[in-house]
């Protein structure tokens, strides 16, 4: 007993890899040389204050006339729906894709990779991008807006419904299998079921995420507020401007907050 | 059952079913070593033995759930190599489950309708409500067999373990089964619930006059609640008797050595 030794604790950088060094060390190369290519310079942010200070003036006081602002309202419901209905539309789609895709769950096997890709196609062209191509394709205005919404949200939901199947409790869908229970049954009688939390929390962060995208989508023509923000910018109508940035404010504040306490209410 | 098979009415008549020199193997290991069993209709029977004995593997084999790789295995009255035999064994079959199983989001009622989830337009068992209204009933009945049919709209998370596993219980129940399948259905309870369920769960079984074929670590549960204990090791039955001719020590020298 008195001959126990203890060894001796292990070196410092015991766990950090030559590769991981060397990875460590080019990340930081890159963030340094980033820095000195894009990042504003000292004599910008110098000339730029002013101006910046200047723009602000004339966006004040922000423009409060009755029938402006009647208009703005009306976009704003318009922003509203194209969320609302893109939403809708996305969700719908994103079931399908998500049982198709999700491990454990679907019925393709080894095909399933095929519905992730598209989901994920989907999640990686950018709204801006998906408004450019549907207002190309069936024109300007809400209806290229609600279409680029529902792609969005099939690449968010449609990923995240996909999540929340895999995880449902297997025990239950064994019993439900056991039992004689189809494919679709053990879908709807136990996975569903216990996804649906997660599935309800995901669409609400797509409705949110809608709301705040829809009102980008304007500036690319797909309807919504966004399009007298910059009709507002290009004529110069500061005033404006500032009063649909605060509109805008208020919407996507609200749509937090309600989205929130509802997310609260989950058990 | 259709009249002209002479045959299968005659063994299930006698068993409710009759494994004949069954083996299994998995993973390269023999979990089953040439295995001969037949449980009588109305039987109930324990199923003891050391972790690893074969006594999961064997439940799975009587319902075609595990792959046997020699031997014949019969269950009510259908021979499980012949085309469509399982499923027509698995829908007259009622499982019960080591943790209880049940979808804790549904409500009670839900979780006992999944039992139908095996008949034609099944569609309808998903929850409690889509179903018919005769099955509702039915659902109902077999809640108030294991004295819960109060409960019926609460969710099941909300139950405490022994009532989660009488829940389960009706669940296997309302199908209406001639055998009932149960692997350590007292497994995740304390010994009192334990106790209360098991017995809840022998009495029924005897009342319906059905076959009960449930694995257990408890020695006291297998010689109170089954007709019969059956001992495995190693994949073999090594006590084969029934349950008040069992000798005191008998069966836990199943488990040494």
């Amino acid at each position: 007993m008195a001959e126990r030794r203890i060894p001796a604790p292990p070196g410092r950088f015991a766990g950090l890899s030559p590769l991981s060094f060397v990875l460590l060390v080019a990340a930081a190369a890159l963030v340094i040389a980033s820095l000195g290519d894009v990042s504003p310079s000292p004599q910008r942010l110098a000339e730029g204050g002013p101006r910046m200070a200047r723009l602000v003036s004339r966006m004040l006081p922000p423009d409060l006339d009755p029938a402006f602002l009647a208009r703005i309202g009306l976009r704003i419901v318009e922003t509203l729906q194209i969320a609302l209905i893109g939403t809708l539309f996305g969700v719908i789609l994103s079931f399908p894709f998500a049982y198709a895709s999700a491990r454990g769950v679907t019925p393709f096997g080894p095909f399933a990779f095929l519905f992730k890709a598209v989901v994920s196609f989907a999640r990686t062209v950018p709204d801006l991008v998906w408004a450019l191509i549907f207002v190309s394709a069936i024109g300007l205005g809400a209806v290229a807006g609600t279409m680029t919404i529902m792609m969005d949200t099939l690449g968010f939901c449609g990923r995240f419904y996909a999540e929340a199947m895999e995880d449902a409790e297997e025990e239950p869908r064994e019993a439900l299998t056991a039992f004689g229970a189809s494919r679709f049954g053990v879908l709807m009688g136990a996975v569903i079921p216990d996804a649906m939390p997660s599935i309800i929390a995901t669409t609400l962060f797509a409705l949110e995420k809608a709301v705040r995208s829809s009102v980008v989508l304007g500036l690319v023509g797909a309807g919504g507020i966004g399009q007298e923000l910059k009709t507002a910018f290009d004529l110069f109508q500061y005033e404006k401007a500032s009063t649909i940035i605060l509109a805008i404010f208020i919407v996507v504040l609200g749509m937090e907050w309600a989205t929130d306490r509802m997310r609260r209410r989950l058990r | 059952m259709a009249l002209d098979e002479p045959r299968a009415v005659a063994a299930e008549a006698a068993a409710a079913c009759r494994l004949t020199g069954v083996a299994l193997s998995r993973g390269g290991r023999r979990v089953l070593d040439g295995l001969d069993l037949t449980v009588g209709s109305a039987e109930r029977v324990a199923l003891i033995g050391p972790n690893g004995a074969g006594k999961t593997s064997l439940l799975n084999a009587v319902v075609g759930l595990a792959p046997i790789t020699a031997g014949t295995v019969e269950a009510l009255g259908r021979n499980l190599s012949a085309a469509g035999a399982r499923a027509a064994v698995r829908g007259e079959t009622g499982y019960v489950f080591q943790r209880h199983a049940l979808v804790k989001r549904r409500t009670v009622l839900s979780n006992v309708l999944h039992g139908l989830l095996h008949r034609p337009g099944a569609w309808r068992a998903w929850s409690a409500m889509l179903a018919p209204e005769a099955w509702r009933a039915e659902a109902m009945e077999a809640l108030a067999e294991v004295g819960l049919a109060d409960r019926a709209a609460d969710r099941a998370d909300r139950l405490s373990g022994g009532q989660a596993q009488r829940v389960a219980i009706a669940r296997a129940l309302v199908r209406s089964p001639r055998l009932v399948i149960a692997d350590e259905p007292t497994a995740s309870l304390d010994p009192a619930a334990g106790r209360e369920v098991m017995s809840l769960f022998s009495r029924i079984v005897a009342k319906r006059g059905v076959a009960l074929l449930f694995t257990t670590h408890d020695m006291a549960d297998a010689l109170a609640y089954a007709d019969r204990v059956v001992a495995l090791k190693g994949g073999r039955i090594v006590l084969d008797r029934r349950a008040p001719e069992v000798m005191p020590g008998e069966l836990e020298a199943v488990f040494d050595g």
